[in-house]
């Protein structure tokens, strides 16, 4: 399958997904409104088209909101900063030390490492919310994502200020958020480099006397680098659920709040009409998992070789027949981001990230709780 | 050993002494007992949605991985994807069962599946190139022979190799509901009348949640730590029990331990 066919197929494939996630919205959510109790189901789908499409999911009954799905964004957009780093710190940390697990697998590092990630892994994340804000809350500020000094001041006039006291105030939710997930990326990443011992190379690699870093490091790990990237996919899943208590528990006004808040009234009991801010919520938070598993489809085929492409291609003969030569650091990062670059799958899966990311950047924040 | 539902105000917050042997809580009533009558609940569901969500994910994983081009199994796989995209939580809360522990044990199993569905598809799929297959279907194998005794004995070390994350997820997503108090509404589907709030279960992930202000306040740890290390010793028997049936059922695996264990 080619490049090109294969995006094609992942397109088309990601638009059906979309229309039936518009279609359970429909059936989930939409149906428990207010306004579309009572009427007959043709009249509601009507009316549902028109409410997604035309009125921007209807109007809240707040103060300056002129819809729902403006202040959705608004939500949105800090929140997905904070889901992203610590997403990428979570992947990081997890794929490191579960390098260095499997390295010294059976040791009494390996036993520990694995005992704290398990650790990590069941205990409810709102607990370690808990635990973390009794902990560090008198040095770290909670409950709101700027000082009252500077929310007000635009990030483009002092990004350095406005970035640091953003930091200052999201470090415990990140921290917090990244110790939900990092316990499953170590485990993913251990498992996946212990799939590849079995794998001949491997053997080929002992028989050549190379040493047991060089073999876990540099064959070994590199190609349990796609696995790893493939389960990445998972992530969405567990993050959107962790967000909802990590925001609960530290108040921020994120994207968590607003599904809680889109069940859950002020006082603590389950609303009655929900909030058309949940059928919002589902069809945004669904759109874009599946844009980032679009994006993580296409670097992962730029990742792996074998994934769609023939063998007679000549594409891996070439790339294994050139003279390996040891290269600095700063030569290889260069290949590998000009192999990256090279074709329009990764440049596309970087482009579509990067859009998220200023998608989220760009959004003002909370004007319209501010101005009254 | 002392009831853990009857409360005594004398001794509130004792530590843990030979009488209590975890201590009391902050109605008197014993943790250690509360403990144990709570794993019943616990235990229940999240292992009954543990089953449910990988019995779902095998069966449709399966399915849509064998047939991937037919349009059945390509429909399936649109639908994992669904599910993997959505927030779980809107699926949990709006499940058509109205209450008790078979509503939370098949809302979190049929919300949970996707993501063993998705596992077991990718290895269905370079089983399905496998000669013996093809041979087996030479043969004159049925879909239903091929399915339950050449494809399931290959998909089985991938699913104990994954459970453990199915199992923090829905562990995670059953104490999340403990904490917010989802469990103690039933939303009610005549729109005129309120929710009906019922007491909550007891379980261990309503211990902590309804402990919490106590433990932060007073630091009462020896309420907490119980149902805290139940759960993580849960999670820790799942991926022992996981890895010991990986090793059995995979032989590849078992044979790469040992060679790891030579380099």
């Amino acid at each position: 399958m080619s490049l090109r066919k294969y995006i094609i197929k992942r397109t088309l494939d990601s638009l059906i997904t979309i229309f039936l996630v518009f279609m359970l919205n429909f059936f989930i959510c939409y149906q428990n409104l207010s306004e579309a109790r009572g009427l007959p189901e043709s009249e509601q789908f009507t009316n549902y088209i028109r409410f997604v499409f035309f009125d921007r999911f209807g109007t809240l009954a707040l103060p300056g909101s002129p819809n729902t799905l403006d202040y959705v964004f608004e939500r949105l957009s800090y929140s997905l900063i904070i889901l992203t780093v610590s997403a990428i710190f979570a992947i990081l940390v997890g794929v490191a030390s579960g390098a260095l697990a499997s390295f010294k697998r059976g040791s009494k590092t390996d036993f520990l490492f694995s005992a704290f990630f398990i650790t990590l892994i069941m205990v409810p994340n709102w607990w370690s919310a808990f635990v973390l804000l009794a902990t560090f809350t008198p040095p770290f500020p909670v409950g709101k994502w700027h000082s009252f000094e500077w929310i007000n001041v635009p990030f483009l006039s002092d990004p350095v200020g406005k970035t640091r006291d953003f930091l200052w105030h999201t470090t415990l939710p990140m921290v917090c958020l990244t110790l939900s997930m990092v316990g499953v990326y170590f485990l993913v990443s251990r498992s996946c480099i212990a799939a590849t011992f079995s794998e001949p190379y491997l053997i080929t690699a002992k028989a050549k006397g190379l040493r047991r870093r060089s073999i876990i490091f540099r064959h070994a790990f590199r190609n349990a680098i796609v696995p790893i990237a493939a389960g990445a996919a998972l992530i969405p899943v567990f993050l959107i659920n962790a967000s909802i208590s990590v925001e609960r528990v530290f108040s921020l006004k994120g994207i968590g709040d607003a599904i809680y808040h889109s069940l859950i009234s002020e006082s603590e009991l389950p609303r009655v009409d929900v909030l058309p801010t949940l059928p919002a919520i589902f069809l945004l938070v669904s759109i874009i998992t599946i844009a980032i598993q679009y994006a993580l489809d296409l670097l992962n085929y730029q990742l792996d070789p074998r994934l769609g492409r023939s063998m007679t291609d000549g594409a891996g003969l070439t790339f294994s027949l050139k003279s390996r030569r040891w290269k600095s650091r700063k030569v290889r990062l260069k290949r590998f981001m000009s192999s990256f670059m090279k074709g329009s799958s990764g440049k596309l899966g970087l482009a579509i990230i990067l859009t998220l990311i200023a998608f989220a950047a760009y959004r003002p924040s909370f004007h319209w709780q501010i101005q009254k | 050993m002392a009831d853990p539902e009857v409360i005594n105000p004398v001794l509130r917050n004792q530590p843990p002494s030979l009488e209590h042997l975890f201590g009391t809580d902050e109605y008197g009533r014993d943790v250690l007992s509360r403990t144990i009558w709570a794993s019943r609940v616990s235990l229940l569901e999240s292992l009954g949605a543990l089953f449910v969500a990988i019995l779902a994910g095998t069966a449709i994983g399966m399915i849509s991985g064998y047939y991937r081009d037919q349009p059945v199994g390509y429909m399936l796989d649109r639908v994992t994807d669904v599910f993997l995209s959505v927030p779980v939580i809107f699926v949990i809360v709006f499940f058509p069962i109205e209450t008790g522990s078979l509503k939370w044990i098949l809302a979190v199993g049929l919300s949970t599946w996707a993501i063993m569905a998705k596992i077991v598809r990718s290895q269905v799929l370079v089983t399905r190139e496998k000669t013996y297959i093809e041979s087996a279907k030479a043969l004159g194998a049925s879909d239903s022979r091929i399915f339950l005794s050449y494809i399931l004995p290959d998909v089985m070390g991938v699913i104990a190799a994954n459970m453990v994350y199915i199992a923090g997820l829905v562990i995670l997503i059953q104490t999340t509901l403990d904490f917010f108090g989802f469990k103690r509404f039933l939303w009610s589907k005549d729109p005129g009348l309120p929710p009906v709030t019922v007491a909550p279960t007891l379980s261990w992930g309503s211990i902590l949640a309804y402990n919490m202000p106590t433990f932060l306040s007073l630091d009462t740890w020896w309420v907490v730590l119980p149902p805290l290390s139940c759960i993580v010793l849960l999670g820790l028997s799942l991926i022992l029990v996981g890895n010991k049936v990986t090793e059995l059922l995979n032989p590849h695996v078992r044979s790469a331990y040992e060679l790891i264990g030579e380099i």
